[in-house]
């Protein structure tokens, strides 16, 4: 049996001075090892749930957080957002705010630096996190002469140089052109290949999430509105409209051509599945 | 390029250790403040523009902020002109006192003392626009808030001290780009405008950038306590800094460069306007 790390119980969240709540009755459990979407449109509670991860939410914003949210055993409200760093890393969603000191060198060394971890195993770490994010070539360059993408797979750098057991990525690629998304979305994939973590995303990017994640979680104005595979959840035609989610666009091909009577037999997500699936139903009206 | 960024070059000053460089600078600054021969302050001066030139920082950049710091100092001087000095003493332009039947009023006119004192006000500051950015355009963040540590300063605060400089560039880039929305929607005031109506436009500069400077104060307070800012006071560096030789000398030189300053400043009469007029 799977090792539960992240268990959100009953959990309801209320920024200060908002009008509704940001969060109702989230019940969640996100195992070891799993990579999990979360969608949903602006201000469905991405974010929210992101941060109360990391304790941000309620440490840092303050507000009223019921329930309890535990991570790795650690419950968040109990703990400062600085004691789950080396448990939890995050990367935020603007690439700017979250890098502030003057390499690329000592800003993956920075987390590493306050965990007290010794100079030699930091340099270690710095050249392992750095070929991942595929930085090497810019170690002493200032993160400012980094292009968005670039910036971004830096930020992941300077988690990893902590060895979290949890990575959250609070809509990483929001800001950055396809090269720089792709970019971003190839070091996950790496990551996803590599390293034994547990990876929380929150995207608007259905293509990527149905060729990554192992589950879609999609919040709709703070609830949980479904939490399964991509190809479940994005087959849901209902369920897409009523969130307001873009499925991926050869799953809208499949539906436009199934609404059209042309039944291609699945419900692809994947560009190959879709191939895959052209070409059975192609072969099956040839000998028709 | 800002006065307040570093500058990457290869100068003895950008390999000084950056406590020779703190040190040199409370205590040369406290020099500036406690010498008053403008004959002396402007030995000063000349001093600090050699260590500038030999550091190879960018003279543009100083005197952007110069002509900032110049056209303040000048109302500042008009200021030390009328109110400088006492009425006994004080050597008054072309006779222009109001006279002693007017009561409290007949210490005012423009002095000769009140024009020296603003000129070497105007100076000092000259003088410090030099002396600081110095260090802060050699020394990289890391390297300040070590420095700092290493001199017993607890470490958030010596990171804290050392952040905000280095955000002021970041601010300065904002507001290019708030004047860049502006002007692409036909607000020009500031390229065309009279100073008037640049005054009278401020709010419209200053009210994005602080509400841009909150929000990202917000998220950079976010991703440092996410990789763990502050969760133990003391910390460990990939960077190390050891005193070399070199370093005890450059210090060396600090100390007898303030000391013969002051001596100069005991021994050089400290008023020209007392020494030409009396």
């Amino acid at each position: 049996m799977s090792e539960t790390v992240i268990r959100f119980e009953n959990v309801h969240y209320h920024y200060p001075r908002a009008k509704r709540w940001a969060l109702s009755k989230i019940h969640l459990e996100i195992e070891k090892g799993a990579f999990i979407a979360v969608m949903g449109e602006n201000g469905a509670g991405k974010t929210t749930l992101c941060q109360c991860i990391n304790g941000t939410v309620p440490n840092y914003h303050e507000g009223v957080l019921k329930g309890k949210v535990e991570v790795l055993g650690y419950d968040t409200q109990a703990c400062k957002t600085t004691d789950l760093a080396d448990k939890v890393g995050m990367v935020l969603d603007d690439p700017e705010a979250q890098l502030f000191t003057t390499s690329v060198r000592n800003e993956v060394a920075f987390g590493a630096e306050n965990l007290r971890v010794p100079a030699d195993e930091i340099l270690k770490r710095i050249d392992w996190a750095l070929d991942i994010v595929g930085l090497s070539e810019y170690i002493d360059q200032p993160p400012t002469a980094l292009s968005g993408g670039q910036k971004q797979r830096l930020a992941i750098a300077t988690n990893l140089a902590m060895t979290p057991s949890v990575l959250v990525l609070d809509e990483p690629t929001s800001q950055l052109d396809p090269v720089g998304t792709r970019d971003v979305f190839e070091v996950i994939r790496e990551l996803r290949e590599t390293e034994d973590m547990t990876i929380v995303i929150a995207t608007h990017k259905s293509e990527e999430i149905a060729e990554f994640a192992d589950k879609v979680l999609v919040l709709n104005n703070g609830r949980i509105a479904a939490f399964d595979e991509p190809h479940i959840v994005f087959n849901d035609a209902e369920l897409m409209k009523r969130c307001n989610i873009r499925p991926p666009q050869v799953s809208e091909l499949a539906s436009y051509l199934f609404d059209r009577g042309q039944d291609i037999g699945s419900r692809p997500v994947l560009v190959e599945d879709a191939y895959a699936a052209v070409i059975r139903w192609y072969a099956g009206r040839e000998r028709v | 390029m800002g006065l307040v960024d570093y500058q990457p070059e290869s100068s003895y000053l950008h390999t000084m250790d950056p406590r020779v460089k703190i040190i040199a600078l409370l205590y040369l600054s406290v020099v500036v403040f406690v010498v008053r021969s403008i004959f002396v302050v402007l030995v000063m001066c000349g001093v600090f523009s050699v260590l500038w030139s030999s550091a190879k920082l960018s003279w543009k950049s100083w005197w952007d902020f110069a002509k900032v710091v110049l056209s303040i100092m000048s109302l500042i001087v008009v200021l030390q002109l009328f109110f400088y000095g006492e009425n006994s003493k004080a050597h008054f332009m072309f006779g222009l006192q109001l006279s002693d039947n007017v009561g409290i009023l007949s210490n005012y006119g423009p002095k000769w003392e009140g024009l020296e004192f603003g000129i070497l006000l105007t100076i000092r500051f000259l003088s410090l626009i030099l002396l600081m950015p110095m260090v802060i355009k050699t020394t990289t963040v890391n390297q300040m808030s070590l420095g700092m540590v290493r001199l017993g300063l607890p470490y958030k605060v010596a990171y804290m001290t050392t952040t905000s400089l280095n955000i002021i560039p970041t601010f300065q880039e904002e507001i290019r780009t708030i004047m860049d929305a502006q002007k692409l929607r036909g607000m020009t005031v500031f390229e065309e405008g009279k100073k008037w109506e640049k005054f009278k436009s401020y709010p419209a500069l200053v009210v994005p950038m602080i509400i841009g400077a909150m929000r990202r104060a917000q998220q950079m307070g976010v991703a440092m306590d996410t990789r763990a800012f502050g969760c133990s006071k003391d910390r460990t560096y990939i960077e190390t800094i050891h005193m070399k030789r070199s370093d005890w000398l450059y210090l060396a030189a600090a100390i007898l460069i303030g000391a013969v300053l002051i001596i100069g400043n005991s021994v050089i009469p400290q008023s020209v306007v007392t020494m030409i007029l009396d």
